[in-house]
């Protein structure tokens, strides 16, 4: 029996049903899988490569077959990963003018690097999976008829960034170059600032699916093994498909993370990271990021910038101060007016008093929904400023902070005495280095407002106690976060205080590094000797 | 749960928690009998708490507590159970205090229930989370609770202190002032928490020592500024210096305003004090149920804080006000200081019998 309302359900039905998607199996008829190792015949090889690539739907693979004398090669590469001319000119040519290879076997491979191939950089390989991870790295593979191994060579040739300046930590003096997305390039960067061979890094690929390389750099001389051991478990046990960026990569392998605070350091200037190697800790360049992780973090770093130490020690002294009371006011300033109007009036003298009431009196909101308010407002300003384009962002920040602040005084919707505040507030939040960590303490100091709302400075205080119970409890590799204050730990003068560089003699001992003393007299020169008549 | 507890720590959280049991108003300030002379009673204090870290620290040598409660077999989980106990009756006091005092003097119209409820979420991530945590964020603390006091002597003094004030020297006789010392001595039975921490510390006798110290330094300066600022035979409420100055009246007048702002001085402490007795006194009952992790015993304990602590005292039915008094404190600490004794004692025999075999 035909359904009564069926052509009402048929006119209703806008989005006709397709066939719904059949799930594939886990390995088609079609599906060859890979083999392990690759033949001397060259047929066997090339199939067992194009089944890795998925040969020929894979249009960016390219075969390139052609004859070095008599002998059949291939050269595999990625289409617009390597350069198309040097590969034409220092492979192609030189293995086609090439008179014949007269070895036999696994020896052909290294004839071939030995006299054809004038490249900086070859190996040989056998595993088809292991060439594939090398040719999509931007390089390329010969195969030859004969030899049961591939040869590898280095010959990245896609478009990239250059060394530019960094844009979250940038510094009036210090150097002005930030890592790229490049690895090679940033390694690079690091070892122009640390010309030692006691640098060392180790390659890893990260993620199952889609393999990125990353390294891991430390000093030999310096990190503590069991860090560096730590840092490779880490890395070695993650499970994830695929990792995009570092930022990715420092939540894969951080302790806590349901903590607020970030664990682990994202630097993108070579100048920091390499004074964090340093210091004994071990630095994770990932490729695809411009951000270089340092492992352990402690609260501390988070509050110092790259030019704290290009500048003089007074000079970096008065700033860091600065900065720290900076982030005290980001963190409490709101609350603290909060409670003030709300719990304990009887705090500020009689005139100010006054003129903030008054201020307040045309506003039809409490001073918690106003601050909340701004507190929202001015977020959402950042977020938009951010997204932004170009210079777009900047003129929606004079919009947000002089027109709309303006209007909302004007409209009777919040009092000059906040915007001022959270004015103060959000410049502190601005005066850290560290992103992560202002976004950490921009959701505290909402957390801090509601606190005071309820509860004024008793609420604060329980609120503070809370956080600091939580923050006490973290441990970043094996290092308390609140690190050398808490627990007591001997250090440089480099923490809340920077004071002179040669009083700074030793490595952090927090990170337990096996040099301990850094240097015992940096400025190792007599002051009486030399002096000019 | 982490009580990788190091020396300084341990000193920092010791110098706390004695510190935390004078500075709110209970039972046990001095200045209750002692008055203008109670800088007196807390040197004596000190002494008598100087001699119980002495005593107990050569009693325990080469163990701590638990395992001198384990020398006494099956009274074992007894003697640490009783601890537990003392430690949680310590805690309600303490956190008794705080309630107490910000229901005087800052949230006057707010459920005090409430306000203890929300005060116990605040310390229990404390407890969760072991006691060295909570020592970090004491050490943390120290500096900035050790300049709002400071801040406050600073204030405070040149204004208004008389010499004169302090005398008579040992105000009413000396017998009033030695039954002050004995009684202000009973806060240093947080010393337990040293027999505790014993075998992670490397020197737990300089420790403990330090500590004492430290925190009669701390009480002395206070309770003398206290001395130095009101004439004797002034009206004088139960509670300790910093909080006692900061509201006293007749000094200078900014100073008066602006007692809410200690609220950051002493409400941390008396949180990080309650959170560390809570702490140990799970720490202790695990023992003596054999519990590796004491951390369920957590929620509890909080519970029979709260049921402890939320009652006001002119509210409080008999039986709490009897746990809440000195008798029962002098009471509970009697068997945990006798167990370090007893295991001496057997020690001290077993060791004669081996050098007679």
């Amino acid at each position: 029996m035909k359904h009564p309302f069926r052509p009402f359900t048929k006119l209703f039905r806008y989005n006709r049903p397709g066939r719904p998607l059949q799930v594939p199996p886990a390995d088609g008829p079609e599906a060859s899988a890979p083999e392990d190792s690759l033949s001397p015949r060259i047929q066997d090889s090339l199939r067992a490569m194009n089944a890795v690539f998925h040969y020929p739907k894979n249009a960016d693979y390219v075969v390139r077959e052609l004859l070095l004398g008599e002998r059949r090669c291939a050269v595999l590469h990625i289409d617009g990963m390597t350069s198309r001319t040097d590969l034409e000119d220092f492979v192609l040519r030189p293995m086609q003018q090439a008179a014949p290879l007269t070895a036999k076997g696994e020896a052909l491979a290294q004839e071939l690097l030995d006299r054809v191939l004038p490249t900086g950089t070859g190996k040989t390989e056998t595993d088809p999976r292991k060439i594939a991870q090398f040719i999509l790295g931007g390089n390329f593979a010969v195969l030859l008829d004969g030899c049961p191994e591939a040869v590898l060579c280095e010959m990245q040739g896609f478009s990239r960034r250059g060394v530019e300046q960094p844009v979250t930590e940038t510094v009036i003096m210090g150097p002005h170059q930030a890592f790229n997305e490049n690895m090679r390039t940033n390694l690079s960067l690091l070892r122009r600032i640390l010309k030692t061979p006691d640098l060392v890094d180790e390659l890893f690929y990260v993620g199952k699916k889609a393999q990125n390389p990353l390294a891991i750099c430390y000093m030999e001389s310096i990190a503590n093994p069991a860090l560096v051991e730590e840092v490779k478990r880490r890395v070695q046990g993650i499970e994830s498909d695929v990792v995009y960026t570092s930022g990715e990569l420092a939540q894969l392998i951080e302790d806590k993370t349901f903590a607020l605070l970030p664990q682990l350091l994202l630097t993108e200037r070579p100048d920091r990271a390499a004074s964090f190697l340093m210091d004994g800790m071990v630095l994770l360049v990932y490729d695809n990021s411009p951000y270089a992780v340092a492992a352990p973090a402690t609260l501390a770093a988070f509050l110092h910038s790259g030019e704290d130490t290009s500048l003089r020690w007074q000079y970096g002294l008065f700033i860091r101060l600065i900065r720290t009371l900076g982030m005290l006011v980001a963190l409490f300033l709101p609350a603290v007016y909060n409670a003030l109007l709300l719990y304990h009036q009887e705090l500020l003298p009689a005139e100010l008093l006054t003129s903030l009431l008054e201020g307040h009196a045309m506003v039809p909101f409490s001073v918690t929904a106003e601050l909340l308010l701004m507190e929202f407002t001015f977020n959402l300003i950042n977020e938009a400023s951010l997204r932004m384009p170009g210079h777009m962002g900047s003129t929606l920040g004079i919009i947000g902070a002089l027109v709309l602040g303006q209007a909302a005084v004007s409209a009777n919707l919040i009092s000059p005495a906040l915007i001022i505040i959270v004015s103060i507030a959000g410049l502190g939040t601005f005066a850290l280095p560290n992103y992560p960590m202002s976004i950490a303490l921009r959701i505290r100091r909402i957390c801090y407002i509601l606190a005071s709302a309820f509860f004024g400075f008793t609420g604060i205080a329980a609120l503070v106690t809370l956080f600091l119970f939580c923050d006490c409890a973290l441990e970043s590799f094996g290092v308390p976060y609140f690190a050398p204050f808490a627990p007591k730990m001997p250090h440089n003068p480099d923490l809340f205080l920077r004071l002179p560089l040669y009083m700074q003699r030793m490595t952090p001992p927090m990170f337990r590094p096996k040099q301990r003393v850094r240097s015992t007299a940096p400025r190792g020169w007599d002051p009486q000797e030399g002096k000019l008549p | 749960m982490n009580n990788r507890i190091g020396e300084h720590e341990l000193l920092v959280l010791l110098t706390g928690l004695f510190i935390s049991q004078l500075l709110i108003p209970g039972s046990l300030a001095p200045v209750d009998y002692a008055a203008n002379a109670a800088w007196v009673s807390v040197l004596l204090s000190m002494v008598l708490g100087l001699g119980f870290a002495l005593i107990s620290a050569w009693l325990l040598r080469g163990g701590d507590y638990f395992s001198a409660c384990d020398l006494l077999g099956r009274a074992s989980g007894l003697f640490s159970g009783l601890l537990g106990l003392l430690f949680l009756v310590l805690t309600a006091v303490c956190f008794r205090g705080l309630l107490d005092t910000l229901e005087a003097y800052i949230l006057s119209l707010t459920p005090r229930a409430l306000l203890a409820g929300l005060l116990l979420l605040c310390l229990l991530p404390g407890c969760f989370f072991g006691s060295a945590p909570i020592s970090r964020m004491l050490s943390f603390y120290a500096p900035f609770a050790s300049l709002l006091f400071l801040a406050v002597l600073l204030l405070a003094l040149p204004h208004n202190a008389k010499l004169t004030n302090l005398f008579p020297l040992f105000g009413d006789g000396a017998r009033r002032l030695a039954i002050d010392g004995s009684i202000g001595a009973v806060s240093y039975l947080w010393l337990f928490v040293l027999l505790i921490e014993r075998r992670r510390c490397k020197r737990p006798l300089r420790t403990g020592l330090l500590s004492v110290a430290l925190s009669a330094l701390f009480l002395f300066v206070g309770y003398l500024s206290y001395s130095l600022l009101n004439a004797p035979g002034s009206p004088s409420e139960t509670s300790a210096p910093l909080q006692q100055i900061t509201t006293f009246s007749g000094y200078w007048r900014f100073f008066q305003r602006t007692q809410s702002v200690f609220v950051f001085a002493w409400a941390p402490l008396l949180l990080c004090a309650s959170a560390a007795g809570l702490c140990y006194c799970g720490r202790c009952l695990g023992h003596a149920f054999g519990m590796e992790d004491p951390r369920p015993l957590f929620l509890p304990l909080g519970v029979v804080l709260l049921c402890l602590a939320a009652p006001s005292t002119e509210r409080a039915p008999v039986w709490l006000r009897f746990v809440i008094e000195q008798k029962a404190w002098r009471a509970l600490s009697l068997p945990p200081l006798l167990a370090p004794l007893i295991a001496w004692s057997l020690r001290q025999r077993k060791a004669r019998r081996q050098t007679h075999a």
